[in-house]
């Protein structure tokens, strides 16, 4: 992985909900699983889970998102960052 | 028939499931069928997946210190550090002012990586990294006496001064101990946990991974643990008895593998040629004409430890060794300038970066004294300890 594509994944982070950003950080950044995300933050597992389905998906449209401005934006990859600002 | 929405929030779904630990056989045969059950799942599947595996490198921004702070991609806006730089600019600039925040950072950012390198030499010229809240804590280390660089080839090198100590969390979760006026380089592969100790002493709390093995490398010896807890202290050819560059390991839990280096052509081969594992309360001192495994009792591990405290035990121990030992700590040298002090046996715990509280010590109880020494015996920094029959 190339150097900027770290930067744009925390570029990303930096626009998730408060509480689903510390899930993903403390996924990402520490490698912590579900159940230890939810004891040290206090929320239920499934809520945990919930948060990481949500930043998995920002974070696939921020990464075609990317792709786009390296060669213009393709019909679909315009349609899904629509439908991922609704 | 399902949205392209849908598709995508089930495609999360199992991408997150299958990360958990307790993720079952049934749950997977589950996900092999939805895979199956359409072709634009495994395409959705993909694409979450290609986007979520580039997100694990965020793990890089671990800071060194150990702490959690789920905060941290909250932070301040990406700053361009140049990292091989930091060696260099910290060594000259002296530690202090690299005690910055990110924001100062910053401000540097649209600067050519060769304005900031002038002083450097070519072969310095470097990949810019990115880093983020790390950074400015990395930066904290380094004004706290430890610098860091990665090299080209994915070595990180660290590294403590006189008195220094640092604690560093490696990727792996293992955590090194890094002792006074050390330098030690880690390189981590899927295969193998590779670490090299060029100066110093260092204890190694490995976290267990059997499939990547931990290896220390330290004056041709090589040590290999799974997980366990080591220490490994490098003796430079002046501290040892015979004159020789050695390494000695000490195994507080778990076992390890020793490898000493191999004989040299024209020298007849080490009596054992290899130690095949050490176990807890074991240490092994290796040089190139002999390898000796000891007993440790266990309250002598943890005196021979203590440094982790930043504290030096000693117990019946010779002065001359003692003060041997202080001066690994301390830029002041104390040197015993009257032989007959040298044998005298000194116990206790004390500071490791306050000599003057142990030769305070030294006065009240031995009534042994202390000296600045004269210019030509090497100036101020060097304390000159004498007996009491003695005069300066």
């Amino acid at each position: 992985m190339t150097t900027p594509e770290l930067a744009f994944v925390a570029e990303f982070a930096r626009g998730l909900p408060e509480e689903c950003r510390q899930v993903f950080t403390l996924r990402k950044v520490y490698g912590y699983t579900g159940r230890e995300i939810a004891g040290r933050l206090g929320i239920p597992e499934h809520i945990v889970e919930a948060h990481l389905v949500h930043a998995a998906r920002q974070c696939a449209y921020a990464a075609s998102d990317a792709a786009d401005r390296e060669s213009g934006p393709s019909f679909l990859s315009r349609a899904r960052s629509r439908i991922a600002h609704r | 028939m399902s949205t392209a929405s849908d598709i995508e929030e089930q495609a999360a779904a199992w991408l997150v499931r299958r990360e958990a630990p307790d993720f079952t056989v049934q749950e997977q045969e589950a996900f092999e069928a939805w895979l199956a059950a359409d072709s634009r799942h495994r395409a959705a599947y993909v694409r979450l997946e290609t986007a979520w595996r580039r997100a694990d490198r965020l793990s890089r921004l671990r800071p060194l210190d150990g702490r959690v702070h789920e905060d941290l991609l909250a932070r301040s806006p990406f700053v361009r550090i140049d990292i091989e730089e930091f060696p260099a600019r910290a060594k000259t600039r002296g530690n202090g002012e690299w005690a910055v925040d990110a924001d100062a950072l910053a401000q540097e950012e649209g600067r050519e990586p060769a304005e900031a390198g002038q002083a450097s030499e070519p072969r310095r010229r470097s990949r810019v990294l990115m880093f983020a809240a790390a950074a400015a804590i990395a930066l904290v280390a380094i004004a706290a006496g430890i610098w860091f660089a990665v090299t080209r080839t994915g070595w990180q090198e660290y590294a403590t001064e006189y008195g220094g100590f640092e604690r560093v969390l490696l990727d792996d979760g293992s955590v090194v101990h890094l002792n006074t006026n050390s330098v030690m380089r880690v390189h981590m592969t899927r295969e193998l946990r590779e670490v090299v100790l060029e100066r110093g002493e260092a204890l190694f709390k490995v976290a267990h991974d059997p499939t990547r093995p931990f290896d220390v490398q330290a004056a041709g010896t090589r040590v290999r643990a799974v997980g366990t807890e080591f220490s490994v202290r490098v003796h430079e050819a002046a501290e040892m008895p015979g004159g020789q560059k050695g390494v000695e390991v000490l195994v507080r839990e778990g076992r390890v593998a020793i490898d000493p280096p191999p004989p040299k052509p024209n020298q007849p081969a080490a009596l054992p040629r290899s130690v095949p594992t050490l176990s807890a309360g074991e240490a092994v001192t290796v040089t190139a004409k002999r390898v000796r495994v000891q007993k440790v009792a266990e309250a002598d591990v943890s005196r021979k430890l203590s440094w982790v405290e930043g504290r030096l035990w000693f117990e019946r121990q010779r002065l001359a060794d003692v003060v041997a030992e202080f001066n690994r700590y301390n830029r002041r040298q104390m040197v015993i300038a009257d032989p007959a002090i040298a044998d005298l046996r000194i116990g206790g715990g004390f500071e490791a970066t306050d000599p003057d509280s142990f030769i305070a010590a030294l006065e009240r109880t031995l009534g042994v004294r202390a000296f600045p020494a004269s210019p030509d015996e090497g100036g101020p920094d060097v304390i000159r300890l004498v007996g009491t029959e003695e005069t300066p």
